[in-house]
């Protein structure tokens, strides 16, 4: 069915959600009487009445617009964009791409476009945030035009609860924001203006050195991010262990072993063992033994990168994938929206209701009887705020399908982290034993005993339990330690730890470096492109070592995060509407040009360093077939050095007793790829040419009959092209 | 790790290499010369800090050792760049 034959009358009010699950749960929510599904194409979307208005709930799919070249051809530098659907197979061709997903973009973009100019009155219920605001925002302006951008409705939302809806129908806001808007295509310009322009500055060096070929990119976020990583790596890779001493006493109390560790290092042998002679020889009593209960309050509301910080360190679970699973489970309704950097709850929040719903849920029956009443202290809060979204919370809806097992887990622990938010403090008594060690060193013990569990049991947090207790506890003030052995310990200094997907992530955070809904992606992609490597702790692999040395010493700026966050800063103040788009563009270009520049300088060495890294010698080079004149060797791609033209060369080359001089020049244009094909007319080895233009076959011979013949040729080409 | 880049390749990995001080003997590439820069500096500093003072060739043997104790204690490029060393002696 297409849009027309679904019957849908004017006058319509068209609602526009993120995505096609939200879609379905906006209209179950806001429909007075029944929801009626109509499905176009693989789309649904779904007509009801509110307040005597037909509503038509439809969907984008994420983004279904992104930001290309204005213009043909792979210019460099280029700074001319705009925006164009995503199903296009490239900019300025009207193909369309073959794959599932490009179909469905389509689809989605044929209903919107049929449905926006026809509808009475617009309403976007995208995401609140600056992603949600450039989705709605360009569906807009794209398929609508400025005056529907302009007068469009805006409806803001943080669950997709029932109730949360209704609400959110009935104040809705007179326009999108456009500040908000602003910055968040501010943010997509920026990043393709760096993306596009710094990556084919590496490629088209490389290129140009080497006549080779190589994907290769780097970005104003991946260039920071990347940095961390090779900073840690070069530490790891170059640390030279250094020795120092530590003195451990090992006390005996019931002919227990207790290790006291004396805090300080020992720099040098001498002096550690100057030392252990003389406790050896002392005393050891007890100075004096202090106990106090210490209240510790729970953990606060958490925002993203607290949640995907705990999962990951409970499960394992990476960052990227987290985000996706709470995604899904505030799809289902069953949590707040997850892209939010507060740690705080709605101050309206309706806390009993939450709470209530949930102990009906088999496994929280139990917390309920842990909550506070809810008062000035409960629920605790933490110091992040986010103008667009709280913290994240559950709903308290049941889930209505069965959660996989990491869904579960997800889900499980924000309910138990809500409750904790909610719960009394832990209490322990801490008993602190100061042992003096000849009158020189103070050294401690201290034995936690808990007094209440309070939220700890709520998150079923373990007690750490300490060895031999009972002893220590028998313990008195002055007593003297009868027993006991002074023992020196030669220890290295260690490198410091690799970073996983956790503590990249908070270092990214830390240097405000990306946004919440980006950081886990930007990790993602450096290893797509090969540059890091490793899945619990990231090693960065020879060719993001290259890559990094490159812009590192060619434009070190672009490594570091200063840029980044200032960026960060000038998109917060388009935000404020202290300043405008266009300024902050202007500025990233006059920047972005002079790094180009300073790459260009220096074209030479980059394109010898990374030809070192992406081809490194011990790699097996691409070989093209045994070598027709001394039928031992193998052809490989060289580079005359005299002319700098590219050639099959023979590896006998190398070989002292065979040295095989055997050359065939090579087209200086395009990329070549091995075949298996056999020249029809000699029976020489063929090469694949590819160029922007065309794909021929290139018989290596430079004797060949045929070559001449074929070489301007289309039809030879194509008789050849059949059957590969 | 900019320097004098010079016509030599490194040694052990045939990048090309740097030469950064007057005291140098080997030419090495940026990294294994920061790692052999590393090197002389911890001999220094051990035999500081040792009550026994090792010879330059028991002092690479003693760290190449180390990496049994555990895998991430020695540097890779220090590993590279002692056993270049101990196989030109
Ligand atoms: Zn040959
Ligand atoms: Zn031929
Ligand atoms: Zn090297």
């Amino acid at each position: 069915m297409n849009v027309q034959e679904s019957k849908i009358r004017t006058p319509f009010v068209l609602c526009i959600a993120e995505k096609p699950s939200a879609a379905k749960r906006i209209a179950n929510a806001l429909a007075e009487k029944g929801v009626e599904q109509i499905t176009i194409g693989k789309e649904s979307i779904y007509k009801i009445v509110r307040k005597n208005e037909n509503l038509i709930i439809t969907a984008a799919s994420g983004h279904i617009f992104s930001v290309v070249q204005d213009g043909y051809g792979s210019e460099f530098p280029t700074y001319d964009f705009k925006w164009a659907p995503l199903y296009k197979k490239s900019r300025g061709s009207n193909e369309i791409k073959k794959d599932p997903y490009s179909q469905r973009i389509l689809n989605i973009f044929k209903i919107l476009k049929e449905l926006i100019p026809k509808a009475e009155k617009i309403i976007i219920m995208t995401d609140y945030d600056q992603e949600g605001e450039v989705i709605g925002g360009i569906i807009l302006k794209e398929l609508g035009g400025e005056k529907i951008f302009r007068t469009a409705k805006r409806m803001k939302f943080s669950t997709l609860t029932k109730d949360e809806l209704k609400l959110a129908y009935d104040k809705l806001l007179p326009t999108i924001d456009f500040n908000l808007f602003e910055a968040g295509v501010t943010r997509h310009y920026l990043d393709w203006l760096y993306g596009i322009n710094l990556s084919r500055a590496l490629m088209l060096t490389y290129k140009r050195e080497t006549s080779k070929f190589k994907s290769l990119s780097t970005g104003r976020v991946q260039g920071p991010t990347l940095r961390f990583v090779y900073d840690r790596e070069i530490k790891i890779k170059s640390h030279v262990p250094i020795p120092f001493w530590q003195i451990k006493i090992r006390i005996f109390i019931d002919n227990n072993p207790i290790e006291l560790k004396i805090e300080k290092n020992f720099e040098a042998e001498k002096e550690a063992k100057r030392k252990a002679e003389e406790f050896l020889k002392g005393e050891i009593y007890i100075e004096k033994i202090e106990a106090k209960d210490v209240r510790i309050s729970p953990p606060v509301p958490p925002n993203l990168s607290n949640l995907q910080g705990e999962i990951y360190r409970l499960y394992k679970i990476p960052p990227e994938q987290t985000l996706a699973i709470a995604e899904k489970l505030y799809l289902g309704a069953l949590i707040s929206y997850p892209r939010t950097d507060a740690q705080q709850y709605p101050k309206d929040l309706n806390h009993i209701e939450i709470i209530n719903k949930l102990a009906q849920q088999k496994n929280y029956i139990s917390l309920k009887k842990f909550v506070l009443p809810i008062k000035k202290n409960r629920p605790v809060s933490g110091k992040k705020t986010d103008p667009a979204h709280p913290a994240i919370y559950p709903t308290g809806e049941k889930p209505d399908k069965k959660l996989n097992s990491k869904e579960f887990k997800i889900y499980d622990y924000i309910v138990r982290r809500y409750f904790a938010t909610l719960a009394e403090d832990s209490i322990e008594t801490r008993k602190k034993i100061v042992f003096s060690i000849n009158k020189q060193e103070m050294v401690s013990i201290t034995i936690t005993k808990p007094k209440k569990r309070g939220w700890k049991q709520v998150l079923n947090i373990k007690e750490a339990k300490n060895k031999f207790s009972e002893s220590l506890e028998k313990l008195r003030e002055g007593m003297n330690i009868e027993k006991f052995e002074v023992k020196t310990e030669q220890k290295y200094t260690t490198p410091p730890p690799r970073y996983n997907p956790s503590s990249l992530l908070k270092e990214m955070e830390k240097n405000e470096i990306g946004t919440k809904a980006t950081r886990a992606e930007i990790i993602n992609t450096l290893k797509k492109r090969g540059y890091l490597q490793g899945k619990e702790s990231f090693e960065i692999t020879e060719l993001g070592l290259t890559v990094m040395e490159i812009l590192k010493q060619n434009s070190p700026i672009i490594t570091l995060p200063d840029l980044t966050r200032q960026v960060e800063q000038s998109l917060a103040k388009i935000e404020r509407a202290e300043i405008d788009s266009n300024t902050v563009i202007l500025q990233g270009i006059v920047y972005l040009h002079k790094v180009l520049l300073d790459l260009h300088n220096e074209r030479k060495n980059i394109g010898q360093a990374l030809d070192a890294s992406v081809d490194p010698k011990n790699q097996n080079k691409q070989n093209y077939g045994t070598c027709p004149i001394c039928k031992t060797g193998k052809l490989e791609i060289r580079i005359a050095r005299n002319t700098g033209k590219r050639f099959l060369g023979c590896t006998n080359y190398f070989n002292t007793e065979i040295k095989c001089n055997a050359s065939f020049p090579l087209p200086q244009k395009g990329k070549i790829e091995k075949t298996n094909k056999k020249c029809p007319a000699d029976g020489y080895t063929m090469v694949k040419v590819i160029t922007n233009k065309r794909i021929w076959y290139w018989c290596i011979n430079p004797e060949c009959p045929e070559r001449k013949k074929w070489g301007k040729n289309s039809d030879f080409a194509k008789i050849n092209n059949e059957g590969d | 790790m900019k320097g004098i880049k010079l016509k030599e390749k490194c040694p052990i990995d045939g990048k090309i290499a740097f030469l950064e001080g007057k005291d140098n003997t080997y030419f090495f590439c940026a990294y294994h010369y920061f790692a052999y820069h590393n090197l002389k500096d911890g001999y220094h500093l051990w035999n500081e800090k040792l009550e026994k003072k090792l010879s330059w060739e028991e002092y690479l043997d003693t760290i190449l050792k180390l990496k049994d104790k555990s895998d991430n204690l020695v540097g890779e490029w220090v590993k590279d760049v002692i056993s270049f060393l101990l196989k030109k002696q």
